[in-house]
């Protein structure tokens, strides 16, 4: 275990976060087991005060997790001088083997909050709480992911173990470590992988002003909203960052939200988890459009949701394209590690 | 999406206006919370900046230092052993240092005795040198400037804390007790400058002759040696090769030292926020109690609210922003008096305990380092729990029923 | 306008201390009548008042408002509907203090989201009708009893209610301030509000604008 100022507060944020999502679920499970809307009870009255509570919590826990996203890759960068190899972000979440693991349930858990969230607004909106059995029952799918977060965080940083002088030698035969997933990715052709993006987001958008003038085709951009979200992510290890480092071999996703980028990397990936959950969001309410409490207002509000997510979406390519066109990196053949 | 805006804008007045009446009530709270983010942001900046500072200072240290080992303990080198990692392929140059401690009784102090490049009789010099200190790579020395002094047989150039401690100056004479208990009678030519001062406070130059008569020690032997190397890829490569070939020689490499560094800082650092996480904890239901334990003229006046309108969810947003408030103007006020504590006062509360222990105390001014990870670290140690102590208690005040307006009845 | 069928309210609810504040009311209160609740206190106007204006739900039993079902609706419409349909006038003032008047007035209307500008406009018209504007800026505590009643019934009115509802709004006025507020209910008639007061003051009930009173006694409506 390191005992590093930063490493307390990621702790601290995963335990936090895991017992109000503990607690919501608490009275999450009460209120699926003991709604009647149609009665007017003492214990009816009490639940449906609870779901204020419930809702402000689980905004919160949506809002520190993604801080708390940030935070982790913060830490991960701030050790690297610790281990033997790592030269930043990229090689501290390899330090063990439950890094990368809790950096994609990190992701994954924002997402579905976020998820929560845009279910939650919309059962708001209709007057006999239309998806409150839903939505509860989301909840409690969600609460063993967020759980199994905080587990792996804490094995992450536990089973840490600095690269230091011991008493009796120098402890420099350490071994090299290897890179995983990160590498695999790094590899894939720029080019080609350029020209993958490049067709996912005209598709994406395409398929999303589509949906938003006709309202058809909301299935397959919420998919497609998935996908170009896990296809930017490969882009930005695969060619996005080699633009904005300016070097051909450096595939770091991390190093994009130091301050040597000037943060860029925030404002990227913000764009990015913003547009993939309004996306999802589309898919999510669909079903819900025949509710007779939502039909007034359910078709207009997943419209915005769309529109906000091509808009984001557009934003993100905007702003790479302009980093790949203002950047001195050329590429101008495949450079073969 | 204006109706919203403008709808916070109402609520936000109003939640100013209301924390503007209880004033005396929230100061308390106010102050206690500032001084919470003000102790944190302190030992944070602190260990930090010192972090920094280590790591400028490491940059111009040599890449590889050789030492000879024997049962486990640091002994003199043999300068025959330099012939042999000269050849090592790889390594540019090889010099050998003459360093050491001397105890003085009379202030009770340690000096660091340094035989400056150039001044060993026995070897010629590099440009850079330095001291590596055994005791767990704490004291890691950086360059030092000689101010123009002209180091000589039978003199010295002693650090900034020495003199102080001392009070002594250029000319006046200070005597040694020698090995063999003779006493040797050297005249300070000059003081190191005050830049590099939490390095060279201790520091004492000496040239390698007055050192070996002082410690006894052979012209064969030097106290252990540096390597350059060309290709900074092939420092773990000489390395290993050096150990091999020469199996009592322990080389340590700089990216150890400053790992090394690193981690005792961040533990000491760790170990100040678990010791105060006590007085957080203290806090969080300091705030849990204030924020639950609503007065009869607060819980009145959300009464009237929910009675002519106000959903609970408003009360919940007026609520939010009201500990958003209080939050930010504690954690910036906090923020910017720790800055100030650190990097201008010298942090006077900290520094026995985050800074090591010696008579010789360095007495420097630290070069301002605040970056955002600090920063997002401190308002996950502070504005985090608070607000998450307040969400229950808010949420049952933002829950009295609206009907209870009905039944004030008397002022 | 607001039917009530069968209403029941029953306050801690399993417990040996459970009471019933209302047995099965029903009650008819038309459009633009005045209506006067009457009863000695703990006969259950205040309760029923609270169920009719919104407040709180009915333990059994339905309400219709203006042909709406409105028994089941979750507390976020029940308010959206409060502050939309009813202007409540209390016993006490219940200004907040520390504010000044116009903003105590203005307070309702806040949820809503409207234009600062032109709500002030709304507020200082609704001062000066009832003779209040040159008070506007100053605190809640610098008014008098008629004054802050006042300030009351101008905040009871922002955002442009169809129904009034008074609790006992002659418990702390003089008869002088008294009859000055029935005038301004027989105002409210004249625009065709409906108002709902519960009193026990007959200096009220015995008002010639009153269309019906309905006496309350131990939770039930007396005929």
């Amino acid at each position: 275990m390191i005992l590093h100022p930063t490493v307390i507060a990621n702790l601290l944020a995963a335990y936090v976060g895991s017992g109000m999502v503990l607690y919501a679920v608490f009275y999450g499970v009460q209120i699926l087991r003991h709604w009647d809307i149609q009665s007017g009870h003492e214990v009816q009255l009490v639940l449906e005060r609870k779901t204020y509570l419930i809702s402000t919590l689980l905004s919160y826990v949506f809002g520190l997790q993604l801080l708390s996203l940030f935070l982790f890759i913060f830490t991960a960068d701030s050790l690297t001088p610790l281990f033997v190899g790592a030269m930043c972000a990229a090689g501290t979440l390899n330090v063990d083997g439950f890094g990368y693991p809790t950096l994609v349930l990190k992701i994954f858990n924002f997402i579905v909050a976020g998820l929560w969230l845009v279910l939650n607004y919309a059962d708001n909106q209709g007057y006999d709480y239309p998806l409150i059995k839903k939505k509860y029952l989301l909840l409690a799918c969600v609460t063993p992911f967020i759980l199994l977060e905080a587990v792996l965080e804490s094995a992450y940083f536990l089973s840490m173990k600095a690269d230091v002088i011991t008493s009796c030698c120098g402890s420099l035969f350490s071994s090299e470590r290897v890179t995983g997933i990160g590498s695999e990715i790094a590899s894939l052709p720029a080019l080609s992988m350029m020209w993958v993006f490049y067709s996912t987001v005209s598709c994406t958008l395409l398929c999303g002003i589509f949906f938003y003038l006709k309202g058809l085709g909301g299935y397959l951009y919420a998919a497609l909203s998935l996908l170009m979200f896990i296809v930017s992510l490969v882009s930005i290890v695969s060619f996005i960052s080699l633009y904005i480092y300016e070097l051909p071999t450096h595939h770091c996703p991390f190093c994009i939200i130091m301050e040597e980028y000037s943060y860029i990397g925030y404002l990227l990936y913000l764009l990015l988890f913003g547009a993939v959950v309004s996306g999802l969001g589309v898919g999510a309410l669909l079903p819900f459009r025949q509710v007779e409490s939502l039909q007034a207002m359910l078709g207009g509000f997943i419209r915005k949701l769309a529109l906000a997510s091509v808009i984001l979406f557009a934003v993100f390519t905007a702003l790479v394209s302009y980093e790949i066109v203002s950047s001195s990196l050329v590429i101008a053949y495949e450079v073969v590690y | 999406m204006t109706h919203w805006i403008e709808k916070q804008r109402y609520i936000i007045d109003f939640t100013l206006s209301s924390l503007l009446r209880r004033k005396v009530k929230n100061f308390g709270l106010l102050a206690l919370y500032t001084l919470i983010v003000f102790i944190l942001a302190s030992t944070m900046f602190f260990t930090y900046a010192i972090k920094k500072e280590a790591a400028l200072i490491l940059n111009g240290a040599p890449e590889i230092v050789v030492q000879k080992i024997v049962a486990g303990r640091h002994d003199l080198f043999p300068l025959a052993y330099v012939e042999t990692i000269k050849n090592i392929r790889g390594v540019a140059s090889v010099e050998s240092r003459l360093w050491g401690y001397y105890y003085d009784s009379l202030v009770s102090a340690n000096y660091t005795l340094l035989t400056p490049p150039g001044n060993d009789a026995a070897k010629p010099s590099a440009k850079t040198t330095v001291v590596e200190n055994d005791s767990g790579g704490e004291a890691v020395k950086p360059l030092f400037e000689l101010n123009g002094a002209k180091l000589e047989p039978g003199t010295l150039i002693i650090g900034n804390g020495i003199a102080r401690l001392r009070a002594i100056g250029k000319d006046d004479y200070m005597p040694f007790r020698a090995f063999d208990g003779k006493v040797l009678n050297f005249r300070i030519a000059g003081v190191l400058s005050s830049q590099s001062e939490l390095v060279s406070s201790d520091l004492m130059l000496i040239t390698g002759e007055d050192f070996r008569k002082l410690f006894g020690i052979d012209n064969s032997h030097v106290t252990d040696l540096t390597v350059v190397v060309n290709n900074p890829s092939e420092v773990a490569m000489v390395a290993s090769k050096i150990k091999k070939h020469l199996p009592d020689a322990r080389p340590i490499i700089r990216d150890e030292i400053l790992r090394t560094y690193d981690s005792i800082f961040n533990w000491r650092g760790g170990m100040m926020i678990v010791i105060f996480s006590a007085a957080v904890l203290a806090f969080v239901i300091f705030a849990w109690d204030k924020a639950s334990g609503l007065s009869a003229g607060e819980r009145r006046e959300i009464g009237i609210l929910k009675a002519v309108g106000w959903e609970t969810s408003d009360v919940i947003q007026m609520k939010f922003w009201e500990g958003a408030m209080i939050s930010l103007t504690a954690f910036f006020t906090g923020v910017i008096l720790a800055y100030i504590h650190v990097f201008f006062t010298g942090s006077i509360v900290f520094e026995p305990a985050l800074k090591g222990w010696s008579s010789l105390y360095p007495n420097f001014e630290l070069t301002p380092f605040v970056n955002l990870e600090q920063l997002t670290t401190l308002f996950f140690l502070t504005v985090v729990p608070y607000t998450v102590a307040t969400i229950v208690p808010i949420w049952r005040a933002a829950t009295i029923d609206p009907d209870s307006a009905m039944r004030f009845t008397g002022e | 306008m607001i039917e009530l069928m069968n209403v029941r309210k029953v306050f801690n609810a399993g417990n040996p201390s459970e009471f019933s504040a209302l047995n099965s009311v029903n009650l008819h209160i038309a459009e633009n009548q005045v209506t006067v609740l009457k009863g000695p206190s703990g006969s259950g106007k205040t309760t029923l008042l609270s169920i009719v204006g919104c407040m709180s739900r009915p333990s059994a039993g339905r309400v219709n408002l203006q042909g709406r079902e409105i028994t089941s609706l979750p507390e976020r419409f029940l308010t959206d509907i409060r502050r939309k349909t009813f202007g409540f006038i209390f016993q006490q003032p219940n200004l907040i203090k520390g504010i000044s008047v116009l903003e105590n007035v203005m307070l309702p209307a806040y949820p809503l989201g409207e234009k600062r500008s032109q709500l002030k406009i709304k507020a200082m018209k609704g001062l000066s009708e009832l003779n209040i504007a040159n008070k506007a800026a100053s605190k809640v505590e610098w008014l008098s009893g008629g004054e802050a009643q006042r300030a009351s019934i101008v905040r009871a009115l922002i955002n442009d209610p169809h129904i009034i509802i008074a609790d006992e709004p002659t418990a702390h006025l003089d008869s002088k301030l008294s009859y000055r507020f029935m005038e301004i209910i027989e105002k409210f008639k004249a625009e065709g509000k409906t108002v709902i007061i519960t009193s026990h003051d007959p200096l009220v009930y015995e008002s010639s604008m009153v269309d019906r009173v309905v006496n309350l006694r131990d939770g039930q409506i007396e005929r």
